[in-house]
């Protein structure tokens, strides 16, 4: 955003108008929520009523009053807040929404944009006055030494507020359909963005930095808990499901491409791999091995299998380097879809069905729990997908632990290395081919295992689930994330799998929306949306006043540390 | 006694060309060894297939009675060998503690934190920034962090490949006590400079070196004071 701000001077005549403009434009963003938006009473859940606010005239309301709080302080800012920063992101997020909205929810699905009424004009000359206000500040350099300094036990607090409001924050967002979803999405992302951007962010992120343990068990507990806010109904749950499988099998894409700097566009055939040895050795009827091995046997045993497939792709590909590795793995992907194609009893030995697939893969069983089953704990129902969510949290826990152990000890160091400077790596005594087979095979490991859980949430397998596209949006879902973080990860790989499930009115445009949306990212954020400070740094090497807060923060941390 | 390393007959070449034609030299325990010479003498590249990045097309290269020529160059580094190279190539996204725990990464023993001290004691610097991207240095403190990243790996020998290479005079000056340093605290070093006078003060030994070929021998006293030296590299007519 930074391109987009007035020369000093305008800020010096008028900054002292800012926070008047803040709070002007935010009480009309605030009205516009009580307006009526549409002659029509069917879109949006009816917001043709005057003075009843419901769905996104709620959500529009919410981004008013936090335009007001930014505009007050303004007025007393703290050393280590930069409220106008925050009114920027607000103030085209507000745009945001309203041009959405009304052009699409309004203007396309009542078929006339003559159907909108006052209140979204208004909002949109409010979002404007808060943009205003935002450009008008003049510039100020953060010092991070005046964070609050809060005793741990507050720390922890602060964590765990943090943590209740985002399980409120998705069990609602789940509850929502289409453009209601899509308008409390834009305003989730125009009030946190415009609450982390005023430095808050910075400093939440201090405070998770100090309580790394506390931090992870909330976030864990949170995730735990999710399953209780959905009534046993399934329809969410399935979603979560297919998110945590792909979250897994992009974790352990991270590590080939996040740590090793590998670029590999093949990785859905690991995942394949260990969806068909999870149904090979299943019971169903259609399943072509006859040993039918416990299913943490299975588990072992399709890791073990993707992590040799990761060897024998990896030991020819990792000779060659950067785009050549991209198509040679590309390749690789695309024989991964033929081979279970063909491999049918006609063509080859009888061991996938071919394009018919392994369908009828029984439910898990562990000890007598029957994962198809719904279960009732503590007044609390639990269906289908509940239980296979748990497994998969079991499963997705495991995968953090082990990227995270492996980013901190050597050998992640020694993937980094490889990654900046494959030469020097060497002249370091770092085995360079080793460890980028190694990276290839735990990578693929992961992904095995995720695999054949997947096999029996999804109840069949066939080669049609691994095509290429697949892979595309694996290294997506890591690069819009934050390449090389786990939370980062997570957060791409959540918000590829849940907008198609939420946006079925407009899912032919969908693969053009996600293109747009990785352009709009790579202008405005490369290194993704969450983002380790060393990416941050790469991308925003001539911004000052980034380096100079890195290197405060640093020191803060240092001390945290030392004590 | 047998030499450190020794270099017999060695010949480099980058596909026809030859970069090093039959070059012979040693390095005996506790020496400073300086290979000098001008942009495209080989210095370079001797150094460069020492350490195992290129291979040799003829000739040897024994490192402690083992020879070099077919050992990977991540064991050559175990064997004690250090080869801090030109231009630094510190990593410049990684912190400096990273890029020095890197520069003990062929090591598993529990004592590298104690050599994480020593390197800092070295460079006082480097501790005092241990959690900064290494790319924020300025020159000189990135030669520094590329020094100390070699010690990491307790070498026997350190390569050090143009350590003043784009300093001030001031750091250059720094940069060369450290050799000096270095060697009082027992590290054998060989130097390869173009500041020929600051380095072959400090060395015990020299060779002067011109399009792949050793054209001078002698210690660092000897070589001072040749008139061929004198005029070649030292611009005194």
């Amino acid at each position: 955003m930074s391109k987009l701000t007035l020369s000093d001077d305008v800020r010096a005549t008028h900054g002292s108008k800012a926070p008047m403009l803040a709070m002007v434009g935010g009480a009309l963003v605030l009205l516009s929520g009580l307006l009526s938006w549409s002659a029509d009473s069917t879109v949006l859940d009816d917001v043709s009523v005057r003075f009843y606010p419901i769905g996104a005239q709620i959500y529009i309301m919410v981004m008013g009053v936090t335009a007001i709080v930014l505009g007050v302080l303004l007025r007393k800012r703290p050393a280590w807040m930069s409220p106008g920063r925050g009114l920027r992101i607000l103030g085209w997020a507000t745009i945001a929404f309203v041009l959405l909205l009304a052009l699409f929810a309004i203007g396309y699905e009542t078929g006339a944009l003559a159907n909108l009424n006052e209140g979204l004009p208004v909002a949109l000359v409010g979002g404007v006055l808060v943009l205003l206000a935002g450009m008008v500040t003049p510039e100020v350099t953060l010092d991070v030494r005046r964070w609050p300094k809060l005793s741990s036990s507050l720390e922890i607090v602060v964590i765990v507020v943090m943590m209740a409001f985002l399980l409120f924050a998705v069990a609602h967002a789940l509850s929502l359909e289409s453009w209601t979803f899509i308008a409390f999405l834009l305003m989730l992302v125009g009030v946190a963005g415009a609450v982390l951007g005023t430095g808050i962010g910075g400093y939440l992120g201090f405070v998770g930095a100090n309580n790394r343990r506390p931090l992870l068990l909330a976030a864990f507990l949170v995730a735990f808990l999710f399953p209780f806010t959905q009534d046993g109904s399934d329809a969410n749950m399935s979603i979560a499901t297919q998110i945590i499988i792909f979250a897994a099998t992009a974790l352990g894409l991270n590590i080939v491409v996040g740590l090793a700097g590998l670029l590999d566009l093949g990785y859905i055939a690991f995942l394949g791999t260990g969806a068909y040895v999870g149904a090979m050795m299943s019971q169903s009827a259609f399943a072509t091995i006859g040993w039918k091995p416990p299913f943490l046997v299975v588990m072992l045993i399709g890791s073990l299998v993707a992590a040799t497939f990761g060897l024998i792709i990896g030991s020819p590909t990792l000779r060659v380097s950067g785009d050549y590795l991209a198509i040679v793995t590309l390749g690789f992907g695309e024989i991964f879809r033929l081979a279970m194609f063909n491999l049918d009893g006609n063509n080859g030995p009888k061991l996938t069905n071919g394009p018919n697939g392994i369908p009828g893969i029984p439910d898990l069983n562990f000890f007598g729990f029957d994962f198809g089953e719904s279960h009732s704990i503590a007044g609390f129902e639990l269906g289908r997908f509940a239980n296979y969510y748990l497994l998969l949290l079991l499963l997705i826990a495991f995968v953090i632990l082990v990227f995270s152990r492996l980013n901190d000890s050597r050998l992640g160091r020694g993937w980094v290395a490889i990654r900046e400077d494959e030469r020097a790596a060497e002249a370091m005594g770092v085995n360079v081919f080793g460890l980028k087979l190694l990276a290839f095979a735990v990578g693929a490991a992961l992904a095995g295992i995720a695999g054949t859980i997947k096999a029996h949430v999804d109840t069949s397998v066939s080669p049609d689930q691994y095509i290429f596209l697949e892979s595309a949006f694996l290294l997506a879902a890591v690069v819009l994330g934050g390449m090389g973080t786990v939370v980062g990860v997570l957060v791409g790989a959540s918000i590829l799998k849940l907008l198609p499930e939420k946006l079925r009115e407009v899912n032919d445009y969908r693969l053009l929306a996600f293109g747009l949306l990785l352009v709009i990212m790579m202008r405005f954020r490369p290194e993704g949306l969450v983002a380790s400070k060393r990416r941050q740094l790469e991308f925003h090497e001539d911004d000052e006043e980034l380096v100079a807060l890195t290197q405060q923060e640093h020191l803060l941390e240092a001390q945290a540390e030392a004590k | 006694m047998s030499a450190m390393l020794e270099v017999k007959d060695l010949e480099v070449a980058y596909g026809k060309i030859k970069a090093v034609k039959g070059i012979t030299f040693d390095v005996q325990e506790g020496e400073v060894v300086t290979l000098i010479g001008t942009n495209g003498a080989g210095k370079t590249t001797t150094l460069r297939t020492i350490s195992g990045l290129l291979r040799p097309t003829k000739g040897s290269i024994t490192f402690m009675g083992k020879d070099l020529t077919s050992v990977p160059a991540h064991e050559i580094v175990s064997l004690g060998l250090a080869h801090s190279p030109e231009g630094r190539r510190i990593f410049p996204k990684l912190t400096v503690e990273e890029n020095l725990l890197l520069g003990a990464f062929s090591r598993k023993d529990r004592e590298i934190d104690s050599d994480l001290q020593a390197a800092y004691e070295l460079f006082p610097i480097l501790e005092e920034r241990s959690k900064q991207p290494a790319g924020t240095f300025s020159g000189g403190e990135q030669q520094m962090l590329a020094m100390g990243r070699a010690m990491m790996s307790r070498p026997k020998l350190l390569m050090l490949d143009e350590p003043s290479m784009g300093l001030s005079p001031l750091m250059m000056k720094r940069i060369m006590s450290t050799v000096t340093t270095l060697q009082e605290q027992g590290t054998t070093i060989l130097l390869v400079e173009q500041n020929a006078q600051a380095a072959l003060k400090r060395a015990t030994k020299g060779y002067v070196l011109e399009v792949g070929n050793i054209v001078l021998a002698g210690t660092g006293q000897e070589l001072l004071a040749s008139d061929d030296v004198r005029k070649a590299y030292l611009g005194e007519d």
